[in-house]
């Protein structure tokens, strides 16, 4: 047996795949050739060395990813984006002193076919990382990266970011104002603001700008019989950029020190509608969110289990201003 | 759908990163698959087995995803770079992740993984698919679409072109 037709062999004799008569021929020559030993060596190493390279570690929530994007890809395949509904017409109302506006106010302002309009424009959630809004071009929402990791915001996107503080306004005869105060770090040329979620759906014009020392202030109404808490989405259309986030506040204590919760893809709010109740206060998440999450805390702290759920969604958390704020991983 | 994610992410992004040697891109080439069987489901008639199927579609982006990238070249450790006076040995970038990302666990692991990358594309598929996966002849004839005898001619190619290079990695290092 020459050396070449000797070598066609090799995989199969180191496989055991050779029939007895071939093997013989094979060993012959081998025993013969110290070249083709050496040969035969060499590959035997590379098959070791191929058959014991190590098992790599997925990124540890890779596959949540991969089920985030078939969901988006098949919410959007369900439901392609809606054209552009006409523009309600809002007729802008002069500012109360201090910059105050009230909904009840507002709302009495609009023109029938407006009202029947203001719901049009609703935030349509796209599951996976994106919230998608339908804008006309020249007010698109300019969207808040989703967090990838750290160094995925950078601090001017940050900043511009509205600080949302919460409080508890007057009681109304289906339940509660909840007033929102967004004050972002920069000067924002606001065009509008859309409160929607727990039976919420308006739009809300702003006029001029709102920035550091003219923040913007919206009351809430909420029904809160049978309810411990409420979350709604607040979306700013604003220039450079705009704004979107989640608000969840508690409409009653339980005041546990430990929480224990099984959520298997369930919706964001609803998690943390669950959650804020215990924590005893409001909870905002910054910028889009997945729309669903799955999480398992065992006997936790409120606020242990908010950080846990902040891990899970690669965001920060932090206390500011007695309203704990998710957002982006710095 | 998301059963079937969980069940074979870990081993088709095992193949992803040996294909790739890439963190980001193997996660990509991880996502595209899954997202072409989610829209090839309805096609899959229960005839080929399962796994087979699969694997198949990650053959086919992976194939699609080095026709998008850019050629990278694989130089040769023992290409020299010439400089004005003299010429020193071309450095290689090391692929693989930072320290925070660090997968290989040892030397060996990291060469072999560099040494794969230089094949091309189908022998290192089938290599993948042979040695990685430890996948038959047969699965793997039908997962490319080729005769056996043809995985058989070019896995043999593929590995004495590695038996070569690690020979060839290993003279330099110790020189």
């Amino acid at each position: 047996m020459q050396c070449e037709r000797a070598q066609e062999f090799f995989s199969d004799r180191l496989e055991r795949t050779l029939d007895r008569p071939m093997t013989v021929a094979l060993e012959a020559h081998l025993a013969g050739c110290s070249g083709c030993r050496a040969e035969m060596e060499a590959l035997q190493a590379t098959y070791a060395a191929l058959d014991t390279l190590p098992e790599v570690e997925p990124p540890p929530d890779g596959a949540w990813q991969v089920i985030h994007q078939l969901r988006q890809a098949r919410q959007e395949q369900v439901a392609p984006t809606r054209p552009v509904a006409a523009q309600p017409e809002f007729r802008r109302q002069p500012e109360a002193a201090g910059g105050w506006i009230g909904f009840l106010q507002w709302l009495r302002s609009l023109t029938p076919a407006s009202a029947a309009m203001a719901g049009a424009l609703a935030t349509l959630v796209v599951g996976g990382t994106f919230l998608a809004t339908r804008a006309p071009d020249h007010e698109r929402l300019a969207v808040l990266p989703v967090p990838q990791g750290p160094g995925s915001v950078t601090p001017a996107q940050r900043n511009a970011q509205p600080a949302i503080s919460v409080s508890y306004g007057r009681l109304t005869p289906a339940g509660q104002e909840v007033n929102l105060r967004l004050t972002p770090a920069t000067s924002l040329s606001a065009a509008q603001v859309r409160v929607s979620g727990g039976g919420i759906n308006f739009t809300h014009p702003v006029s001029g700008e709102i920035g550091p020392s003219r923040p913007l202030e919206l009351a809430v109404p909420v029904h809160t019989a049978g309810k411990s808490a409420e979350a709604f989405r607040v979306t700013l259309e604003a220039r450079p950029r705009g704004y979107q986030g989640l608000v969840v506040v508690p409409l009653g204590s339980r005041g546990r020190s430990s929480v224990s919760m099984t959520a298997v893809e369930q919706p964001l709010d609803e998690i943390l509608k669950q959650l804020v109740p215990h924590l005893g206060a409001p909870v905002v998440v910054d910028g889009p969110a997945p729309a669903t999450v799955s999480l398992q805390v065992v006997e936790a702290e409120p606020a242990a289990a908010l950080s846990e759920l902040a891990t899970h969604l690669n965001a920060t958390v932090r206390l500011d201003g007695g309203v704990y704020r998710l957002g982006p991983n710095q | 759908m998301e059963t079937l994610v969980q069940r074979h992410y870990r081993t088709v992004f095992n193949l992803a990163y040996r294909l790739s040697g890439d963190y980001d891109d193997a996660q990509d080439i991880v996502s595209e698959a899954f997202i072409r069987v989610q829209n090839a489901l309805p096609n899959f008639r229960g005839d080929a087995n399962f796994s087979t199927w699969l694997y198949r579609i990650v053959k086919n982006v992976f194939l699609d995803e080095r026709k998008k990238q850019r050629v990278r070249s694989h130089s040769s450790l023992e290409d020299m770079v010439d400089l004005e006076d003299s010429s020193v040995s071309r450095q290689v970038e090391d692929p693989t992740p930072g320290p925070e990302w660090l997968m290989e666990r040892n030397e060996q692991a990291e060469l072999i993984q560099r040494a794969v990358l230089t094949l091309p594309k189908t022998q290192r598929l089938m290599i993948g698919m042979y040695h990685f996966q430890h996948r038959s002849y047969d699965e793997i004839a039908e997962i490319m679409g080729l005769p056996i005898g043809t995985v058989k001619s070019r896995l043999n190619r593929a590995r004495l072109a590695l038996k070569s290079k690690l020979h060839s990695i290993r003279e330099l290092l110790e020189n």
